[in-house]
Order: structure tokens, then sequence, then C-alpha cells
């Protein structure tokens, strides 16, 4: 029973960078159809930016230097990536995104002498509680209060304001939208810059909760955040919360229980990686859109 | 008065003489074979002979240069002909790796019946992506290729059978001894790999899979089985991959998970986008270059220098990408018509020109 509770706890809290990434992926999907694999470079980058301004400043503004490299760059790619790529399929896109991710990453290591390990305070050090022999850092928990707090923030935006609407007028029919006086383009910046802004804190907060290399926001979120993003619906914001905590949920009970089979622990290593792809093969073929989606 | 006309520049009639269409050099074998010839020439001489003569080690580099064209060529056949897309192509790869390896080292099987296993596991870890291709698509499609990769790099290539993460070795055989013969093996393999390839797309099959990607309703309502000839893409990528990564195996002597990671995946994408889909010779060009410009710049200007090419081919995508979706494919098509025979001129005859991975004009 306690290692029960134990591992929901984790699986929570862990799940949680998961979701907050993911929101960042259903947002710019809701915006403009696309799968942004760049997501976990705003992320990567904004932390580096917050890591080398914290030499000179303090580590709170730091941070938000770090959060506002991320939304540059999430113009950036807007400007110069998705603007062009606009009418081309999506697969091109994705690719394109790619490109982005894989182009930060160099670039990261090129400037930054190769793929050094750094280390970032954490905003609040020390445990927040320990639940059963686990230890939840307060870290967690900020990341855990950031994403609700902005999943809430962008459920009303996009269900109560004007400005929520105008965007997903812009994403659904854009030249109506251009018709009736509402800028599709500065829509689409809006889209990819408030993206910017969550993969910004995704990075910030994250690099607090472990030394953090060139592109660790991608190689250790990305493709579970997208998993989360597709089990909790593509087009559904609360959805992408929701697929974070599930997955994060998966990749614990995985971890604490799969391993205990002795079949498990001799064969199959990393076995929460098994069940992460069969949960995402799971629910693409059973249920493709998503938990809480309404379309395929 | 005559009812019909005649026709002009016959007796009868005063309008000036059509002019001759212009015959472009359309000939083969004829004027310019000299140059022609000695293009290929040179071009042989750069490919086979001076590996052989430069001291072993840039053997054991363009090896790899070879290996990771062909490898890039697997991928050709899943985007560009088939229309799918795959970024976990690196999980093929590493599993036709460890299991040749395996055979050879843990089952004591010779190269040869290694090379087989490879190329076979390769092509039944395709297939089972196909299967799951038919259900899903596109971007959701990119999405399981993605986290197969990983699976593959944190559970498959760290089984018990592989090494527990140790890594499996992989000696290679007695003729394949030195790495000016390796590469040349590699070169084989290489033209070997290009041969089906093109036998593929010129054939029934070839067609079938490019109708499928072009629009599958009209193309079954045609009577073209797609689901058949997608898995049939899968399956011929498979093996292109697998030898491959068999290859590979033998190449470094030993297989570990280390090098087979998502970087590897986005390499491939890049080489075979940025080479140009459905060109064989783009493709190989410039995987061969975009390998061994880096590796040579740093020996020249240090250890940042990979990142920085890997840098400048991630942006150079994104450019092919917006500017010219054909790829180096199309850039360098005056060149590859005229080695062929044909004119120096882009030419528009064969819709390749804007095509690009979409496969829509």
């Amino acid at each position: 029973m306690d290692q029960l509770i134990a591992t929901i706890v984790l699986g929570v809290f862990f799940g949680a960078p998961y979701a907050l990434l993911a929101l960042g992926i259903v947002l710019v999907y809701k915006g403009s159809r696309v799968f942004n694999f760049a997501q976990g470079e705003f992320g990567t980058v904004a932390a580096s930016a917050a890591y080398f301004s914290h030499f000179w400043l303090p580590v709170p503004v730091a941070m938000v230097v770090g959060i506002a490299t991320g939304v540059l760059m999430g113009l950036g790619v807007e400007r110069f990536v998705a603007r062009p790529l606009a009418s081309a399929p999506k697969v091109i896109l994705l690719v394109a995104t790619a490109a982005v991710a894989t182009g930060a990453i160099a670039m990261q290591l090129a400037v930054g002498g190769g793929p050094q390990l750094r280390t970032f305070e954490p905003l609040l050090s020390g445990n927040a509680f320990v639940v059963f022999n686990v230890a939840i850092e307060w870290q967690r928990v900020l990341v855990m209060l950031a994403l609700a707090g902005l999943a809430a923030l962008l459920y009303v935006f996009f269900s109560r304001t004007d400005l929520g609407l105008a965007v997903m007028a812009a994403s659904q029919e854009p030249v109506a939208t251009d018709l009736v006086g509402i800028g599709t383009r500065r829509m689409s910046s809006l889209v990819w810059g408030m993206a910017g802004l969550l993969g910004g804190v995704t990075g910030v907060l994250f690099a607090g909760l472990q030394p953090f290399t060139p592109g660790i926001v991608t190689q250790s979120l990305l493709v579970f955040a997208f998993v989360a993003a597709v089990v909790g619906g593509m087009t559904s914001l609360p959805g992408a919360v929701l697929g974070g905590i599930v997955l994060g949920l998966v990749q614990s009970f995985s971890a604490s229980y799969l391993t205990r089979l002795d079949f498990v622990a001799e064969n199959l290593p990393n076995v929460e990686w098994l069940a992460v792809f069969v949960l995402l093969v799971g629910v693409l073929a059973l249920r493709p859109a998503g938990l809480l989606g309404k379309e395929a | 008065m005559a009812v019909t006309q005649a026709p002009p520049g016959a007796p009868g009639d005063d309008r000036p003489e059509p002019e001759e269409p212009a015959r472009r050099g359309t000939r083969r074998g004829g004027r310019g074979w000299a140059a022609r010839g000695g293009a290929w020439a040179v071009l042989a001489f750069i490919v086979v002979v001076l590996p052989l003569l430069l001291p072993q080690f840039h053997a054991f580099r363009w090896s790899e240069a070879v290996i990771l064209a062909i490898a890039a060529l697997s991928l050709n056949v899943l985007i560009g002909h088939a229309g799918q897309i795959s970024l976990g192509h690196q999980g093929f790869f590493g599993v036709g790796a460890f299991f040749a390896a395996y055979t050879v080292t843990v089952q004591g099987q010779s190269f040869w019946v290694g090379l087989l296993s490879g190329a076979l596991t390769g092509a039944v870890a395709s297939l089972l992506m196909g299967v799951v291709a038919l259900r899903v698509r596109g971007l959701y499609l990119a999405l399981v290729t993605l986290a197969y990769g990983r699976l593959a790099q944190e559970t498959l290539f760290n089984l018990p059978m592989f090494g527990r993460g140790a890594g499996v070795e992989a000696p290679r055989p007695e003729i394949l001894q030195t790495n000016r013969a390796f590469y040349l093996f590699c070169l084989l393999t290489l033209g070997l790999v290009l041969y089906l390839d093109w036998r593929f797309t010129s054939s029934k099959a070839g067609r079938a899979v490019s109708a499928a990607r072009e629009n599958e309703q009209v193309a079954s309502s045609y009577g073209i089985p797609v689901a058949r000839y997608k898995l049939l893409a899968f399956v011929l990528s498979g093996v292109f991959v697998g030898l491959a990564g068999t290859l590979y195996a033998f190449w470094n002597q030993r297989v570990d998970s280390q090098e087979l990671d998502f970087e590897l995946a986005l390499f491939l994408v890049i080489a075979t986008v940025v080479g140009g889909v459905r060109s064989r010779v783009g493709v190989v060009v410039f995987t061969t270059l975009f390998h061994l410009i880096p590796d040579y710049l740093s020996d020249t200007f240090g250890t940042s220098a990979p990142f920085y090419s890997l840098a400048a081919g991630a942006f150079l995508l994104v450019g092919i990408l917006v500017f010219a979706p054909g790829g180096v494919g199309q850039i360098i098509r005056p060149v590859t018509r005229w080695m062929g025979g044909g004119p120096f001129s882009r030419g528009d005859d064969e819709g390749f020109v804007q095509e690009g991975v979409s496969g829509r004009p």
C-alpha cells in the first residue's frame, strides 16, 4: 500500500514536466496543425540562456531572461520556418522543426564547447515533503504549480477571451479570419510565442531538477511530451495535462512493479520505454483522438 | 483553288520554311564522349583508386560514409518512393548491426551468414513497422517511429543477447581485414543497393508504390493493393538498412548502443531530404560529403567543427525545404544528366524539378 501511494505520487510529479512541454506542443498543433519538434529546444535554449546570465544576474531574473529567450526563439521559428512552409505538407514542417532542434543542439554544443554538464541552482532547494521513502523536491512542486497555473490560464484564454477565439479562428479558417480583419500572421506569431514561453518555463525549471547538457530537454522530455499529447488528445489542452500525468503514472508503475517480475528484470532493460511505446501504439490504434481530443 | 494547303516548304507554298527543331545533344555516344568519358574516369579514380593509394585511415573513414549512404538510400525508399516517414531509422540500423554481430560472435556463424541475418533482421523489423504504418498515418507515424527509435536504443540494444549494454564484438573475416579491402566491399554493396533500388523503381512494384504515394485512393481504385505494396516498400527499406547496419558492425568490429541514437536518425533524415528525395545520386553524394566534410574539417579546425557542420546541415535542411525542395539531386541534375549522355540542363521532362518531398509540384 505504501509502495502504491509512493508510486502514484512519483508518477504524478514526474509527469508534470511532460505535461508542461505537452501544453506547448498541443498549443502549436491547435494553432498551426504542426508537430513542433523544436519545443524541447525552446526549453534547453532558455535553460542555457538562464544559466549564462545567472553569473551576473540574480537567479529569478536570470530565469526570466531564459524564458524571454524561449519566447524569442518561438517567434523566430514561426517567422523563418513555419510561415514560409505554411502551405507545405505537414510532414515537411515536422522535419523542418526537427532540423531546427538539431541546429539548436549543435549550436549549443559548438558555443558551449562540447557536451558539458552544467548545474543550475533550483529556485528553491531542498525537499518539500517525503512520502514513504520518496522525496519530492521543492522544484518539482514548483513545476506542478507552474503546470496548473499555465494550464488554467491557457484554458481561460482559449475558452473565454476574444483573442483566444481569434487564434482558434485563424487556425481553423485562415481565409475567413483574414477577411474579417484579424491578422492571421499576428495570430500565428502569438501562438508560437506562447509555445516558446511554455517551452522556456519548462526548460528553466527542468534545469533546476538535474544537471543539464545541450539537447537535454529534447532527449529526456520531448518524446514523452509528444506521447502525452497524443494520449490526451492533440487538440486538447486539458488533455495535454492529463496525458502527461497518465504517462508519468505509466512510467512510475512500470518502473516499480513491472521490474519486480523476474522475466522483466532479466530481459527487458528500461522497460518503461516499452510501456510508453505500447501505450502510444495502443492509443493510436484504439482511440486516435486521445482521451479528451475531438478529432483523430 | 486548292482546298488543302501544301505542307510548309513544299514547292507550291510561299510561307517561310519552318525551322528545324533544335536538337540538343540527345544522342548518346555522340559529341562530347571524350569529355564525358574523362569525367567518369576521374570519378572512378577518386572513388575507387584514391582510397587505395592513400593511407588506410582514409579508407576507414570513407567506408563509414558509404555505409551511411546505404542507410540513407534505405530511408529514401521510405520517404521518397513510399511517402512514409521514419524518425527512428537508427532502430532498424541498430537491430541489423546487433543481430549480425550476435550471429557471428555468439552463434559462431560465418561473416556471410551474419550479413544475411543482418539484412533479414532489418527487413523483419521494418515489416513490423510497416504493419503499424498501415493504421497510423503521417505525423503520427513519425511519432511512432521516433518512439521506436528510442525504444530500440534503450531496450532492444541492451537485451541480454546483445550484451546487456556492453555491446557485441564483430570481427571481420580474413579477406576483409584491411580497411582498403573493406572499403571496396562497402562500395560493392552500395553498387548492389543502387542497382536494386533502380530495378525496383522501374518495375511494376515501384510504379505501384509511387502511385500509392501520390494518392492512395486513386491508386486502389485502379486495383493496386496498396497495403501490400506499402509493406513491400518497408521490407525493401529494411533489407537495405539491415545491410548497412551489418556493414557498420563489421566496420567498427563491435556494436554498442552509444552511437545509435536519435542524432543518427536525424542525420539520415537530413541526408535523405537534402540529398533530394527520389534522387539516388543526390542522396549518395550529399550523405558522403555531409559525413566526410565535418570529419576532415575537425582534423584541421578542432573538435567544435563537427558541431558547426551539424548546425549548418540543419539550417541547410530548412533552406532546402523552403527554397529547393528537390535538394542536391535537383541542383546537380545538369551534371548527372550530362554524365549520363544527355544535355547539360535541368530539364523538366520528368517532372522532377519541383516535386520535392511531397511528391507534388
